[in-house]
């Protein structure tokens, strides 16, 4: 028991200070893809677009679009771009509540995300039940995450549930495949309104890499209302925290994931 | 020398009944079942490993059928029925039942990308039951995951307290990942093999990664792979810390559980200095690595070792030390060696059983042959050995990368192009943090022309119903945690 006691005074506080604070350093993380617009480029090679797994990037005519919802941050584009007009934002924050708000034309300012009534009734409290709708793994990890010293989500007053009837927010990961579509909804079907939806990864907000086909659904907004989106592949812990506080209402006003663009 | 590692093979192409005979002696001498998967045709491969290399075989699937190898060997068993839900023909005297494909799914699996029409509402599950009597009952688990864990039916069959038969379907969160590998290129395929499971992205890249040089006769730079026994020991160690947290939280043991999912937070930080992703993803790519890896990184790494080296096993000491998370653990899901060796258990999961494998040192790749791997084992087979074998894997996987990390020399990437097949069929194998990995490729000009996927959460799945009967129901959770599996590499 005194060696515990010892091992957490060892260890001190590590935990995180946002939303209040600032950011901890992410490094090289890579976030949002971002192309340089120029007039020498104009998708006149469309390497970029050609080596992309999930269409995130592609061209129409002389204009470049990017579909962040979709992207994995493999970085295929950036290491084929002859001119090196390819780099990443390495910010890890990046929900929002349109999807269309993850669609970017090249060279065009990022619409700013439209304000949504908040549901304040779960500004203080807010119970989480996640459901794995066929990801790959990763972003249950990043999910456990949350709650571990660094994230620690009980601090803002999230928790976990396991029962559907007593939660607040249906945070769901992957395609949703055609196995978990009856189950997915009926865990949906039991939230008690109002009935929050988060998809967390490229997988769920957008299908990603595993477009509709006849064992994926391709996208969670194909079968349930959403009202977070999260890229990233997986997200990363501190965009989920940050998903979970615009559902409620008490997200940053100015997202720094979307102005960083 | 040779320019390919070990654990690679050519082909041989044998007729039905010598590919039946060679697979039955060669299981029958303990040879190992890495993959037995269709190929268009259909054509059935078998990749068999044994200590110092692997061995593939193929046979064209004859019209009479072959006769199941299950019966004699049960690891066989899920790759026969994912062979049917794949292909629609029976080995004859198997044993029906679904793997990858929910139950009553109406058609084979879908085999290429397509844009059919989304199929009907499945029937309701169909368990099997196993044990009749008054006073059993069904306890169903899931599919979605109590707290936040990956979706998987299971059902218990019990009385009181006391575990008979569990009945398990893993197979509801099936995406097609076969599928989707179907015509890409190498370097796309990599991608894509970092999300067969997220967690192992390096173990499955590089399994690719391997079947592909050795379809195409690429030789990644020496350089190259140190770099990847880099990724590959700090993908186990971020894993396994991650179990061991799991663990305690399957014990309520909370201040350990904070102490393990620190370090795990930790590991993914330096992973991110290194490779800029947190699951390392987007680096082992075909012929070698997409970049170097940064000295600054490097640094983080070296740093983040000395951590590791110095509070895991404080930190095992002293939860062992605690008795209400050590009583969880003795006894608890016992595994037996025979179960283990007969259902092909790999990974810590069968090391903690006794077996004494491991993909690093009996099919050496990379750079495993010349830096030697120690094998941990133990021989309870409880959730205790499970931990043990985990703790202790830890600080050689950071010996490992300590050797590995003056190697990272040279170019990073081979400039021989994918482009000429050297080989019709091809097999990467890998030791991942749960266990052996298996990729099968067949190229096609310079794109990937089929893909067969063997995860090592495959067997050890099989192995969960053999340590589960004889518990109770509140050790499940223990149980699991200990086995860590990952559900996506079992469905695919």
């Amino acid at each position: 028991m005194l060696a515990w006691m010892t091992e957490v005074l060892r260890t001190g506080t590590v935990t995180t200070r946002y939303p209040r604070g600032p950011l901890p350093p992410t490094g090289a993380f890579r976030g949002f893809v971002r192309v340089l617009p120029g007039a020498s480029c104009g998708g006149s090679c469309r390497r970029c677009e050609e080596v992309c797994p999930v269409s995130a990037v592609y061209w129409t005519g002389p204009r470049g679009h990017l579909d962040h919802a979709r992207c994995l941050r493999c970085g295929r584009c950036r290491e084929v771009c002859p001119e090196e007009r390819i780099s990443f934002a390495a910010t890890p924050l990046g929900a929002v509540r349109r999807r269309g708000a993850l669609r970017e034309t090249v060279g065009t300012p990022a619409r700013p995300t439209e304000s949504v009534r908040p549901h304040r009734i779960l500004a203080r409290s807010l119970t989480v039940r996640t459901v794995d709708a066929g990801s790959c793994g990763a972003c249950e990890a990043e999910i456990q995450a949350l709650a571990n010293p660094y994230y620690d989500c009980s601090r803002l007053g999230i928790s976990f549930t396991p029962t559907p009837k007593h939660a607040d927010l249906l945070l769901v990961t992957g395609p949703v495949t055609a196995g978990m579509l009856e189950p997915l909804r009926q865990a949906y079907l039991s939230l008690p309104a109002p009935r929050l939806v988060v998809a967390a990864g490229a997988c769920a907000a957008s299908g990603g890499p595993f477009p509709p086909s006849p064992l994926s659904h391709g996208a969670l907004d194909q079968v349930l209302p959403v009202d977070v989106y999260v890229p990233g592949c997986p997200p990363h812990p501190l965009a989920l925290l940050e998903a979970l506080l615009l559902a409620t209402g008490r997200g940053p006003k100015r997202l720094p994931g979307v102005t960083a663009r | 020398m040779s320019t390919q590692p070990r654990s690679v093979a050519a082909p041989r192409a044998l007729d039905p009944a010598a590919f039946c005979a060679a697979a039955v002696r060669r299981l029958a001498a303990g040879a190992h079942l890495a993959l037995l998967s269709g190929l268009p045709g259909p054509t059935l491969a078998l990749a068999l490993a044994r200590k110092g290399g692997a061995e593939l075989f193929t046979t064209p699937w004859p019209d009479e059928g072959l006769p199941a190898l299950s019966p004699e060997f049960p690891a066989a068993w899920p790759w026969e029925v994912a062979f049917r839900e794949q292909y629609g023909r029976e080995f004859r005297g198997g044993t029906p039942g679904c793997w990858r494909l929910p139950c009553g799914w109406p058609d084979t699996m879908p085999l290429e990308g397509c844009d059919l029409p989304l199929p009907p509402p499945l029937e309701p599950l169909a368990p099997q039951s196993a044990v009749e009597g008054p006073g059993v009952f069904r306890v169903p688990l899931g599919p979605v995951s109590s707290w936040v864990g990956e979706s998987g039916f299971l059902l218990f069959e019990v009385t009181g307290e006391d575990i008979h038969h569990l009945w398990f379907q893993l197979n509801l969160k099936t995406r097609g990942l076969e599928a989707r590998l179907a015509g890409v290129d190498p370097d796309t395929g990599a991608v894509l093999a970092e999300l067969a499971s997220g967690t192992s992205s390096v173990a499955h890249a590089l399994a690719f990664s391997q079947a592909a040089e050795a379809a195409w006769g690429i030789t990644p730079s020496t350089g190259a792979l140190a770099a990847r026994v880099v990724l590959l020991e700090l993908e186990r160690i971020a894993n396994h810390l991650g179990d061991l947290a799991r663990l305690h939280q399957a014990t309520g043991l909370a201040v350990g559980e904070a102490g393990f999912r620190r370090l795990e937070e930790d590991s993914r930080r330096t992973a991110q200095a290194l490779t800029a992703h947190r699951f390392l993803r987007g680096m082992i790519r075909p012929g070698g690595l997409s970049r170097p890896l940064p000295e600054e990184g490097r640094r983080v790494l070296t740093a983040f070792l000395d951590r590791v080296r110095r509070e895991v096993p404080r930190l095992g000491r002293q939860s062992l030390a605690t008795h209400s998370h050590r009583d969880r653990l003795e006894g608890t899901g016992r595994l037996t060696i025979e179960s283990a060796r007969a259902l092909g258990a790999r990974g810590p999961v069968a090391r903690a059983s006794g077996l004494d494998c491991d993909t690093r040192r009996d099919q050496p790749f990379a750079l495993y042959a010349e830096l030697g791997c120690p094998v941990v084992r133990q021989e309870q087979g409880d959730a205790q050995a499970r931990f043990q074998v985990r703790l202790e894997e830890i600080p050689v996987a950071a010996d490992l990368i300590i050797a590995a990390l003056p190697r990272l020399k040279g170019p990073f990437r081979s400039g021989q192009p994918f482009t000429e097949p050297a080989l019709p069929l091809a097999l990467g194998l890998t030791e991942g943090s749960r266990g052996q990995v298996a990729y099968l490729l067949a190229p096609r000009e310079d794109r990937v022309g089929t893909c067969r996927v063997g995860a090592a959460s495959m067997p050890n799945a099989l192995a969960l119903p053999a340590a589960v009967p004889g518990n109770i129901l509140t050790d499940f959770p223990v149980i699991a945690a200990s086995f860590g599996l990952a559900y996506a590499g079992v469905s695919l």
